[in-house]
Formats: structure tokens, C-alpha cells, sequence
């Protein structure tokens, strides 16, 4: 089929003006927030479940790849086309279809804004719970593809704990529905499959979710330390007290530096590492419970720490981590932002090491991570006009993952592994682990139509592979 | 000859090919019961039995034998109990990992030296072993607030039909890496692969925990009250509600967790676990007791110590406490949008009530999870007890699907059995999860039958 | 991605000019997404400022010939700087999208009538105060004589355009010549010892339509021991050229009303505008390559304020009469994101006794005004706008107030359209007022 009979058909569809295919649209489809790039052939817009279906049944005849993208701000290349083909843009698909707050459940279309759902129920003191650092621009579509996590997830869990419920457009075309608004629904859970599959398995167009109520009390500490060492250990003492915080969130001199000269969120400049600790839950106890952590940080030689009095002094604790990124990127013109985990006892360990592969590589390198669950951010500056240094900088990433990952850690915690180390996964998984996984990928989708290009290693490319001890 | 192969694999002092009827299956009994020690053994094991197209039931301490529509065939029994190391405990990273076949209680008592547990109370807390919970999705109250097994599960080992062992996860807290292959294996009653290695995720044991019980006479104000505390600030572990057939067998059983008889029959228990910081304990069943006198209650206990322990024991151990007699007894779990417990709790005593039955129902309100169970006996002999509790089955189950919910037969006879579907009806998602199996296990050799629809 | 495969991928391909400097601090992470109105209505990556900047981008690297799919893409943006706020990275979108216009108005060709319509507008009359009065002079006779009345009973307008009627429909009334003769060139300090020296920008739209606000700023400021200077012959500020990718017509008028300021050895130059307020203190950077202006544009533009800036930096004086309404606050989108001002204006409102500043829902969102975008997009302008009307209707106030003429004439239509019966005024005239009440 030739492309105007094709545009003719999605046209036919979704409406002539939610189809777009000139150079000039598909430009801006060619990106998500990851650095790599690719040109779609079209971008469509649905607004209904039947309306996906239609199109993938379309494609799957035409045997034209499709991706389905959401705001476009995952850092792996998942909303990348890389065999072009169809952007299915769940964008205009944002209502939140129902909120039973008895039942503590939402059921929302894919293209809803994060934070817009728990703005939706803050009048009635509920929220949605995960909060990736994008949550003011990502989707719960989004979320659910690539299983997406946040400083709260610590004590509550990532995107998978809590979805409950799909109905998936499968690559056929075939609508199913996967679990729902109870628990333990008989037979394989499907749902949780198919959270964090990257957008490979079909495309989801109804989500329903966990909503739970705010706590009613939150208590923010700031704990500085002369040396990240002592601020490593801190996290360790913490986790092994009995104590696990709402959030437990970690930065180093780099990054304090940055945010210091940028957002002024008053971090002291002349600290090694800070520590952002939250705890939430209710207001009896909290006091103590604050108490209980400003003297671990404090026997373990903390510099300082602040405890924020009041909802502007939490934002303002706040301010600094929230913006670290962003600072960073005002030092230098791009920054690659990785992902990793290791166990939270091997912190201390693997983050004197990522120094020393910087030196090594001569590049720097700022941690801004979410510790309480050993997820580690480093954020390594790349010189754009300096092609020696991007590489070195890329190396020095290459092989801090590696260290994560002799460690006894993971390839990522919650950024996915899309395009961007695909060709890594040997390092983790074997042929077999693969294998099973490739099962499901067959029996979800054969032709490999769905997102093509992600997750799994690209057959016949030679990988030096060394295993971690398994 | 197949004794022999597999002889030669795990030795012959771990077969069993006589007195093999405590190892049947809805009444089939195996050829052979085999012991593995390691992985694989497991794995050497599953190769001959895909070569053979022997039908293998994988089992830990056969607590949950009773799950699952009548097996198409069983050839083995594949028993896991010898595979029970901790391998990897870091009380630091607050994870293990474990060999599948550890019973939950060496598990927790071996925690709890570091102050530490795995946050889950399913049934059988002294007999039920890691792989089976997990391949059985087996949960407690607890899960209100410590979540599922879905939700603890990091890491997995699997060896699949012919030989393959592959993990999945890793043992770390948080991981994208991949497919989330845990979900797929959790609650899959062993019909893709058998377990062989978990890694968990732990928690600190709680500073205080204790019992708070209200008595109403009327189940909506109960469960009225379970929605307001779980639609609220406050953080209770459990929110159950008992009827006054469960609640009187707790009692009689044990009169000490009722030491003031505050709780008297008849009416409705409420009852629940608090825990963490004393202060906020504290407050909690303050509020809740007020809120409880709000809406009429007529009695209240508070435990704490070991009769806490005791009677959350009885809650957890529901299937032991509730069914005197096991092999007449049908037991169906019911979860339900936590909205619709009180509706369903109430319709489903009416269908019982049609049928001269009382069954005894207790829930985990919070959750949205109802058991019910009845009593072969309480049928007059003479009559067709599997016709009338067939029937009455498909009433509580289209009541479920109504409230967008499920039932699952979690016990019962095998004549009922051969009536009605346990899992009932899965949807249209059901092509996907055949196509699994057929991926995973191509000659059908795991648990044939005895999954959904067939699988 | 292999390191080889990610190197030809990301292509180190860095030009070492403004506009690509500040187009490679965008690190594409869409965070700006959601605070963009027109990405908000639409939904499309085309409508957002990431999918802007990416236009721009392959243009600039000689990819991409500007065609009028481009230019559509990029001419739907409001320019309302909302990404600029919510950048993480610090884009400043503006210096972006200014000269990415300026090539589009220098490499396309328009259809006739709309060049014809903005040549009209922006080379004609606005670049000459007195054809800019005259203009004034025949649309106030239009408004009086009864002509207007009768072009709008008739559907005159309609049976041209639906768009040309409604923007007829929002022409506020012109300002008789008297009134406008009021606002003397120097106004003296009132009671006290004069404090500040200040200038006026009066402004072209302001002065002509918003007369009685331009008069009450200068009260405002005489009351607060301000010696007014509003020079006769100055100049509109060139905002609305510079949007419109006129940038040399605005460089020139930039460089008039420099000179005009310059030598009145001021304390601070003020604006009332918030559009023009925005456009003066990037006067520093629209010349920052004209050698002989560079110095003096980024003197002029430090020495810019807004009147709520200034008010509250000299601690004004907390008036005593009252006002007893219900008031809400639309920030105008070149006060908040342009010149990141948002505390001011309500700390004025606060100050007023009897005043009740109530909490308006996105009031940090463009209202559909932008400059000409009610005249060039009136499709989604007066969607931007129903949604703002709606969230105002939500607070149950009965005074709306803003802080530039753009927005006020904007939601005064909305109100219209809403069918609420509402007052929408400049927070510079509240405060106006309660001095006032102080003499009753």
C-alpha cells in the first residue's frame, strides 16, 4: 500500500486532522527526552479504544511498525521510532474516567498527566502516588510502560504496585482486558507483565489504579555531611533501624555545587553530600520518629541538619533536589543522565568507584539518587563542541554501569532500558533469561511490529559480555 | 524404567513409588514422588519429564493441594522441600534471597533475630513453604498495608519444562530490567516453570502492634467503618470483619482472645492490627474506638501481647480455623472493589439462607477480599449436595463478576469439582495467557488441567 | 546504545551562535510541555515549545527550508514565556523563537491580505505616534457617531469575517483627546519632598485607550514622593514588532526611545504595561550587537520596572480607604514569566483594606491575548480565553484584576462572553482608588 492510501486509511479513522505526516509535523516525533533520534512516516491521534484498535489493525496489515508515545519524556528512547512507521500519540486521550474513592481506584486513559490526577482528588485528600521527577509532564501511560518510580516510591512502591488494571489494544488490533478494579482476578497476571514492557506488548488505553489518601503528617530533614562516606553510611544506619522513610533522596558536592549557583535553595555549599530525608505518616509519633533520624545522622558525623518548620521550608528543602537536573544542564550544554541500582549496603562501595572511573575518564560526574532504595542518578556533563570529551563521557557511563552491576545491582531502576542499553542486557540476563522473555514477546507480539528496537539485544551484534557471578 | 532414571538423578532415597496416596491430587494419585536437593536436580528432573511427557505437580508442603480444577494426569510429584538455604541475607539492604522450598516460619524466625520479617501472613503460617505462596498468590490481612506477594517479590528462579533455568528480576529493590517476569510466575500455580529461588523484599519489625475489636449488631455500620478508616489518614496493617458464625468458632476455640467478653455474639466483629510508632498505635484505636461508637457499637477489646499473636494466628490460619473438617469443607475467596464488601456480604447470606445454609464469612475488608465457607455436612444426607451447592456457587459468582470481582473455589470436594470451574470465567484475555503456556511449556507437562480453562 | 552508534546518533554538530547556544541548553526533557497553553488545547509536540525549538533547531542547521507548514507550527505559539518559567535548563525560549519568526517573515511569502493587514499595523501606524492618534481619532468618531451601531447591527463585519467581527466587537472605547491631554509631561511629587525621579512610559495602546489608568499610575506615584516624567514623543517599545519577527523596526524604536530617556537622569524608568515592561528590559539584548547602543540599551533596560516592582521595592504607602469586593488576579503572562513577577501585584491588592484577593485557577496561564494572537488565531484564543473565564467564574469574584492593557481588553470580551457581570481593571487603578477613598 502506497503512503496516501495509508494516510487516506488512518485519516479515515481518526479524522483527516488527527493524522499528520509532512516533514515539518513528524521533525518534532523523531525525539523523546533520550539523546538518540529517529524519523516516524505518520503521527496519529486517537481519542478512543476502538480507534487504536482500528489503526494497529491497519498497521499489522500493512505490516507498518507503530509506537505508541505519551508526552515524550522517558529517558531511554522508549517513545522512539526506530523503524519509523506510525507515532501513536495518546495525548489527546487524557480524561480521567472514574474515581471511586471508597474503593480507592481511578480508571484514567493513558494520556492523563500525572500530577493532573492527583490534583483531581486533592480536594477530597487523595492522590496517586508514585511521582516521577517528570510527573508535572508525563503520562500515566507513560508511567505504566516503563514501570516509572520517584523519590516516593520508597516506602510505597513503584508504578506497577499500583496498577491494578488494563485494557491493552493488542498489536493484532484484538482489544483485552487484564485485571481490574479488585485484586487477585484468576489466571497469569497479565497486568503485571505488561507494566514496565516498554510499549513492546500493545498499547494501553484504560488504566485503572491505586489512589490512596495524603498523609496527614510529613516531616523534611536536610543532613549534611563532610564526606559522602559518612552520608552513605547514614542511608545504611537508617534503612537498618527500622525506620523506612517516605523518601530518602541523596546528592553529592557536584550537584550541591550546581544547585547552590542556580536555585539558592540554601544546601551548604561546603558539604561533600546531602541527605533529603522524608517521613511521612501520622503527626503522633513524628516528632520522636525525627528525632530518632536527626541522631543517626548525627552519629554518623553529619555537618549539619535542618529540619523544615513549615510547608515553605519543606518546598524550599525540596527545591534543590527537584531542580538538580536541570541545574546541572546550566553548566554544561548536555548531561547523560543514567540509571542505576545496587544493594543499599554496597553504596558506600560503588559510589567511591564511580569517582574513580571519572578520574579515569577525566570527565566529571554529580550523584543526585534516590538512596533509600540504592537507586543511583549519576549525571556525567558532555561537551557537545568537543567530540573527545562526549566519548570519554560515554565510556565513563559504560563502565560505571557495569561497576553497578558487579555489585550485585541492575541496568536500571526505573528510566527502562529502550534503545539506550538494549545491547547491554547480556551483562545481566543470559541467553536462556532472554529467551523466556522473548517467549512473551512472541505471543504478544510475533511480527515485532509493537516498538520495535527495544529492550532486547539486536541479533548478530558481538557484545564482549562478562557476566556478573551469578 | 522412569524410577530408574530418576533415581539416577536424585538418588533413590529421594523417590517415593509406594503409600503415595497422601501425595494424590483431587483423588489422582502419582506414579512417583521425587525429592531434589538443588537446582539441578530440578532441572535434570524437568528434562527427562518433557522427554517422557510425564505430568509433574510441583509441591512445597502440599498446604494448598486442595487449589485448582482436577488434574488431567499426574505422573509426579515434584517436592521442593529439600531446597530450603537461605542463600543471601543482607539485613542492610533489608533483602534475602531464599530457596524456594523454605518454610515462611524458618524464614521469619531467622529474620527476626535482626529484627527484621517478610511482610506476608498468608494460611498455613507454620507449614507453607516460599514457592508455594508465591506460585499460589497466597496472601494475608496484612496486605493492606504491606501489599502482596506481587508487590515483595524481587527476583525468581525458574526452571522450565526441558531443563531451562532462567531468572528474572534480580535482587535488588527496584528494576526495570526487562520484563517483569516475577508477575507472570506469581499466582501461575507452578503451569509455566517451577520455582526454585526467591529474592524478597523485608521490613523492619514494628515498634508496637495491637488489636483493637468492635462488636455492631448490624454488618453495614462494620463495614461502613472499614471504609471510613481506610478512606482516611489512618494506617491500620488489617481491617477484617467477622461474622458471628466465624467470630463464635474463634471463640470457642480460644475464649482467651475475648478476655473482658466484650465481644459477645451475636453481631458483627470488627477487628484491627495497628502497628508502628506507640504514639500513633495509640491514637488510632482512640479515633477508631470513636468512630465505632459513632455508629452504635455495642462491645470492644483491645489485645495486645500473645493474645494479639494468637488471634491474628486464627485470622491468618482462616482455612485451619474455619474448616473443622477439612475434606467436607468449601471454601471460595471473593475479591471484590473494597466498596462492594458489604452488598456482597449480605446477598451472599441470602442465597445461603435460600438454601437452608449459613455460611460462615469473614473478610479483609480493607482489601476487598471475602472468604466463605460451608460445611459438606450442614446438607442433609439424602439430598444432592453437590447440586445445590453448584448452584449456589454460580449465584456467588455472577454476584462477583457483577461487582466487577472474581470468585475462586479455593477448596472443595473433588464431586464438586467435576461440576464447576474453581477459577471461573477469565475473560478475553484468555487466548494471551493459553499462548503463554503453550510458549512455556509446549507438551503441557506442569499441573496439567488444574489451572484456568484447562491449562 | 553502543558508544559508536550514540556519537554519529547525537551528532556533535555545535555552531557557535546565540541562537544556537540557547538552543542547546534545551536537554529535550518536555518538562515544558504542560505549562504551555497551546500544547495544553492541542496536544500536539508541533504546539509545544520542545517541538518549537526542534523546528527551530533544523532550520537553523540548514535542514529545514522554512515553509508555511513552519511557519504555521511556529506562529500558533502565544509567546506568553510560560516554558521560560518552567525551563529546568533556563531556555530562554524567546531568544529562540524571536529570530526563527524573523526568518520566516524574511524568507515566506504571505498570502497578500494578511501581509497587507500587518504591514498596515505594524509598518505604518504603529512606528508613528501621530498616525497612530489619527487612527484614534477616526475609530473614537467611528465609536460616537453612531456608525457602530449600526456596522454592528447590520452584521456588516460578519459577512467579511467571523474573526474581523469579534475583533471589532473587543475595540474598547477610545479615550477622548482631552482626557489624554491630562497627562502632563511633569508631574510633581504630591505633598512631600520628592524621593524618586521616575520616567513614564505611557505607552501607545495605554495611552489612547487606558487613559484614566495611565493618569492614575501617575497619581499612584506622585502619592508615593515620585517626580513623573512622561516625555511627550516617545515611542511605542516595539513588543509587538519583535514578536511578529519585525526585529529591525523594533531596533529602530528601541533606539528612539533610548535616546528620549537617556538624558532625563532618571532613578527608574516605569512601565504599566507589562508587555512593553517585558520588551524594555530586553532592550540590553536586542542590541547587544549595535556597537554604538549595546552600553546604553543594558543601562535603560536595568533601569526598567514595572509599577508593582517599583511600589513594593520602595515599601509604597499601605492605603487607608477601602474597598469592599471580591477580588481575583490574572497575571499577565509578560509580568510572571517575562519578568518573573508574582508576589507584587498581589501584595498591592493585599494592602487594600476591605479588598478580598481570592485564588484564581490558572491564573499563570495566557488568556488568549498575546499581543495580535486574538486577531491572527481567534479560534483557539477564545478557547484560551472560555477556559480562563471559567476558572474565574469559579472564585465568585466580582473584580478581576490584571496588570497589562492587552489582557485587560481581553478578559473585559471574555466577561462579555461569559455573561458576568464583572469589572476587569488594572491593580494600579485599586490602588488608585483607595487613596482616593482616603479623602472622603
Amino acid at each position: 500500500m502506497d503512503k496516501k492510501s495509508l494516510i487516506d486509511e488512518l485519516a479515515q479513522i481518526v479524522g483527516v486532522e488527527n493524522v499528520f505526516h509532512e516533514p515539518e509535523d513528524l521533525i518534532t516525533y523523531q525525539y523523546d527526552a533520550y539523546l538518540s533520534r529517529a524519523m516516524p512516516d505518520f503521527v496519529v491521534f486517537p481519542t478512543t479504544t476502538e480507534q487504536v484498535s482500528k489503526i494497529l489493525k491497519v498497521a499489522s496489515r500493512e505490516k507498518v511498525p507503530f509506537v505508541a508515545r505519551g508526552a515524550g519524556t522517558g529517558i531511554s528512547g522508549g517513545a522512539i521510532p526506530v523503524k519509523g512507521g506510525i507515532v501513536v500519540a495518546l495525548s489527546r486521550m487524557n480524561k480521567i474516567l472514574e474515581i471511586d474513592f471508597e474503593s480507592r481506584r481511578a480508571r484514567v486513559q493513558p494520556g492523563v498527566i500525572n500530577l493532573d490526577l492527583s490534583h483531581a482528588m486533592k480536594d477530597k485528600g487523595f492522590h496517586y502516588i508514585p511521582d516521577p521527577a517528570s510527573q508535572q509532564s508525563c503520562t500515566i501511560g507513560g508511567n505504566v510502560a516503563e514501570n516509572a518510580g520517584g523519590p516516593h516510591c520508597l516506602a510505597y512502591g513503584v508504578t506497577t504496585n499500583h496498577v491494578l488494571g488494563l485494557t491493552v489494544v493488542l498489536p493484532n488490533g484484538e482489544i483485552i482486558h487484564t485485571g481490574g478494579k479488585a485484586l487477585d482476578y484468576p489466571g497469569y497476571d497479565l497486568t503485571g507483565l505488561l507494566v514496565g514492557s516498554e510499549g513492546t506488548l500493545g498499547i494501553v488505553t484504560e488504566i485503572i489504579v491505586r489512589i490512596e489518601h495524603r498523609p496527614e503528617a510529613v516531616k523534611t530533614l536536610l543532613a549534611s555531611f563532610s564526606s559522602m562516606l559518612d552520608a552513605a553510611k547514614t542511608v545504611s544506619a537508617i534503612i537498618a533501624s527500622g525506620t523506612i522513610p517516605a523518601a530518602l533522596e541523596m546528592m553529592d558536592k557536584p550537584a550541591i555545587e550546581a544547585v547552590e549557583a542556580f536555585a539558592h535553595a540554601g544546601y551548604p555549599v561546603e558539604a561533600a553530600a546531602v541527605l533529603l530525608i522524608e517521613l511521612e505518616g501520622l503527626k503522633d509519633g513524628m516528632d520522636r520518629l525525627a528525632k530518632k533520624i536527626v541522631e543517626i545522622c548525627q552519629s554518623h558525623k553529619a555537618i549539619e541538619v535542618k529540619v523544615a518548620q513549615n510547608e515553605q521550608e519543606r518546598m524550599q528543602l525540596w527545591k534543590g533536589r527537584k531542580c538538580a537536573a536541570g541545574a546541572i544542564g546550566r553548566i554544561c550544554n548536555k548531561y547523560y543522565l543514567h540509571d542505576c541500582v545496587v544493594p543499599r549496603n554496597k553504596l558506600v562501595a560503588v559510589l567511591s568507584e564511580i569517582y574513580q572511573i571519572a578520574e579515569k575518564y577525566q570527565v566529571q560526574v554529580a550523584n543526585v539518587f534516590h538512596a533509600g532504595d540504592g537507586n543511583l542518578h549519576p549525571l556525567v556533563p558532555m561537551d557537545m563542541s568537543d567530540r573527545d570529551q562526549v566519548e570519554r563521557a560515554l565510556r565513563a557511563g559504560d563502565e560505571i554501569l557495569k561497576c553497578c552491576i558487579q555489585a550485585g545491582g541492575t541496568l536500571s531502576g526505573e528510566h527502562g532500558i529502550g534503545l539506550e542499553k538494549n545491547e547491554l542486557m547480556p551483562l545481566i540476563f543470559n541467553e536462556a533469561d532472554l529467551t523466556a522473555m522473548k517467549k512473551v514477546k512472541a505471543v504478544f507480539n510475533p511480527e515485532d511490529l509493537c516498538n520495535p528496537g527495544k529492550i532486547f539485544p539486536t541479533p548478530g551484534r558481538c557484545l564482549e559480555v562478562t557476566q556478573r557471578p551469578r | 524404567m522412569i524410577f530408574k532414571q530418576v533415581a539416577e538423578i536424585v538418588g533413590e532415597s529421594n523417590c517415593l513409588t509406594e503409600a503415595l496416596q497422601s501425595y494424590a491430587v483431587d483423588g489422582i494419585v502419582p506414579k512417583l514422588v521425587v525429592f531434589p536437593e538443588n537446582v539441578e536436580q530440578v532441572s535434570a528432573l524437568m528434562k527427562l519429564a518433557d522427554q517422557e511427557r510425564l505430568a509433574v505437580v510441583p509441591r512445597g508442603s502440599g498446604t494448598k493441594m486442595s487449589l485448582g480444577n482436577i488434574p488431567r494426569q499426574v505422573d509426579v510429584v515434584l517436592v521442593l522441600k529439600k531446597l530450603n538455604k537461605i542463600l543471601e541475607y543482607e539485613p542492610d539492604d533489608l533483602t534475602a534471597t531464599v530457596e524456594a522450598g523454605i518454610l515462611l516460619t524458618d524464614l521469619q524466625r531467622c529474620l527476626k533475630e535482626k529484627n527484621q520479617f517478610f511482610p506476608l501472613d498468608p494460611p498455613f503460617s507454620s507449614e507453607a513453604t516460599l514457592g508455594g505462596i508465591v506460585a499460589t498468590n497466597s496472601n494475608g490481612p496484612g496486605r493492606l498495608f504491606h501489599g502482596s506477594v506481587r508487590d515483595l517479590v524481587v527476583g525468581i528462579r525458574v526452571v522450565h519444562p526441558g531443563g531451562v533455568i532462567t531468572r528474572a528480576g534480580g535482587k535488588v529493590v527496584k528494576n526495570v530490567s526487562g520484563y517483569d517476569m516475577n508477575k507472570l510466575y506469581t499466582g501461575s500455580l507452578g503451569t509455566l516453570g517451577i520455582i526454585t529461588e526467591l529474592s524478597l523484599k523485608l521490613r523492619p519489625l514494628p515498634e508496637v502492634s495491637k488489636t483493637l475489636l468492635l462488636r455492631f449488631s448490624s454488618l453495614s455500620e462494620a463495614a461502613r467503618l472499614v471504609l471510613q478508616i481506610s478512606t482516611s489518614e489512618l494506617l491500620a496493617t488489617s481491617l477484617e470483619i467477622l461474622d458471628s458464625g466465624a467470630w463464635e468458632i474463634m471463640s470457642r476455640a480460644d475464649p482467651s482472645i475475648n478476655p473482658g467478653q466484650g465481644v459477645a455474639a451475636p453481631g458483627v466483629t470488627f477487628a484491627a492490627r495497628l502497628e508502628g510508632l506507640s504514639e500513633n498505635v495509640e491514637r488510632q484505636i482512640i479515633q477508631i474506638r470513636e468512630w465505632g461508637q459513632q455508629r452504635g457499637t455495642t462491645g470492644a477489646e483491645v489485645l495486645v501481647g500473645d493474645l494479639h499473636d494468637k488471634f491474628w494466628e486464627k485470622i491468618q490460619n482462616h482455612p485451619q480455623t474455619f474448616s473443622v473438617d477439612a475434606s467436607n469443607t468449601i471454601r471460595c475467596k471473593a475479591s471484590l472493589p473494597a466498596s462492594k464488601v458489604e452488598d456482597f456480604f449480605q446477598t451472599v447470606k441470602k442465597i445461603g439462607h435460600s438454601q437452608n445454609l449459613d455460611p460462615v464469612m469473614f473478610s479483609h475488608a480493607g482489601s476487598g477480599i471475602v472468604y466463605i465457607y460451608f460445611g459438606l455436612e450442614a446438607v442433609p444426607t439424602g439430598v444432592d449436595r453437590m447440586s445445590i451447592f453448584s448452584y449456589i456457587i454460580r449465584e456467588i459468582r455472577n454476584l462477583s463478576l457483577q461487582f466487577e470481582g472474581s470468585l475462586v473455589i479455593e477448596a472443595a470436594p473433588t464431586e464438586l469439582k467435576k461440576k464447576v470451574d474453581v477459577w471461573g470465567p477469565v475473560g478475553d484475555s484468555l487466548k494471551i495467557m493459553k499462548l503463554l503456556k503453550e510458549q512455556f511449556d509446549p507438551h503441557g507437562i506442569l499441573n496439567p488441567g488444574r489451572f484456568i480453562e484447562g491449562i | 546504545m553502543p558508544i559508536e552508534d550514540l556519537l554519529k546518533n547525537v551528532g556533535v554538530d555545535f555552531q557557535e551562535d546565540s541562537v544556537h547556544e540557547e538552543i542547546m541548553k534545551c536537554v529535550g526533557c518536555g518538562l515544558c510541555l504542560p505549562y504551555c497553553p497551546t500544547y495544553r488545547e492541542v496536544g500536539t509536540e508541533m504546539a509545544s515549545p520542545r517541538g518549537r525549538i526542534a523546528l527551530a533547531k533544523e532550520y537553523f542547521d540548514g535542514k529545514l527550508k522554512i515553509t508555511p507548514r513552519f511557519a504555521e507550527h511556529l506562529y500558533l505559539c502565544l509567546e506568553c514565556l510560560a516554558c521560560e518559567t518552567a525551563c529546568p535548563s533556563g531556555v530562554k525560549f524567546h531568544r529562540i523563537m524571536e529570530p526563527a519568526r524573523e526568518a520566516i517573515k524574511k524568507n515566506l511569502e504571505r498570502p497578500l491580505w494578511d501581509r497587507m493587514v500587518r504591514d498596515m499595523v505594524f509598518k505604518h501606524i504603529f512606528p508613528y505616534p501621530k498616525r497612530l492618534q489619527l487612527l484614534a481619532g477616526f475609530l473614537r468618531l467611528y465609536q460616537v457617531s453612531g456608525l457602530q451601531w449600526l456596522v454592528r447591527k447590520t452584521g456588516l463585519l460578519r459577512s467579511i469575517s467571523e474573526s474581523l467581527e469579534e475583533t471589532e466587537q473587543m475595540l474598547p472605547p477610545i479615550q477622548p483627546k482631552a482626557l489624554r491631554d491630562a497627562l502632563k509631561e511633569v508631574t510633581p511629587p504630591l505633598g512631600g519632598r520628592k524621593q524618586y525621579r521616575v520616567g513614564f512610559l505611557s505607552g501607545c495602546v495605554m495611552n489612547l485607550v487606558f487613559t484614566p489608568i495611565n493618569l492614575a499610575t501617575v497619581r499612584v506615584l506622585a502619592r508615593n514622593g515620585c517626580e513623573v516624567i512622561t516625555p511627550r514623543f516617545q515611542k511605542c517599545c516595539g513588543a509587538l514588532h519583535l514578536h511578529n519577527g519585525e526585529t529591525d523596526i523594533a531596533r529602530q524604536m528601541a533606539r528612539y526611545n533610548i535616546d528620549i530617556f537617556e538624558k532625563l537622569q532618571l532613578d527608574a524608568l516605569l512601565v504599566n504595561s507589562a508587555g512593553c515592561g517585558s520588551a524594555l528590559k530586553e532592550y540590553g539584548e536586542l542590541l547587544k550587537d549595535d556597537s554604538r547602543y549595546a552600553q546604553k540599551a543594558s543601562a535603560f533596560s536595568q533601569k526598567v520596572k514595572d509599577i508593582s516592582e517599583f511600589l513594593v521595592e520602595i515599601g509604597f504607602v499601605k492605603p487607608q480607604g477601602a474597598i469592599y469586593r471580591k477580588v481575583a488576579y490574572d497575571d499577565p503572562c509578560h509580568l510572571i514569566h517575562g519578568q518573573g513577577i508574582k508576589f507584587q501585584p498581589r501584595e498591592i491588592l493585599k494592602s487594600i483594606p476591605g479588598l478580598e484577593l481570592v485564588e484564581l485557577k490558572e491564573s499563570d496561564w495566557c488568556c488568549g491575548s498575546a499581543g495580535i494572537y486574538n486577531i491572527t488565531h481567534p479560534e483557539l484564543s477564545m478557547r484560551l480565553l472560555d477556559r480562563k473565564m471559567a476558572h474565574v467564574k469559579a472564585t465568585g469574584a466580582d473584580l478581576l484584576a490584571t496588570a497589562n492593557p492587552g489582557c485587560i481588553l481581553q478578559l473585559r470580551w471574555g466577561a462579555k462572553r461569559a455573561g458576568l457581570k464583572m469589572d476587569v481593571v488594572h491593580v494600579v487603578e485599586l490602588l488608585d482608588q483607595a487613596y482616593s477613598k482616603e479623602l472622603e
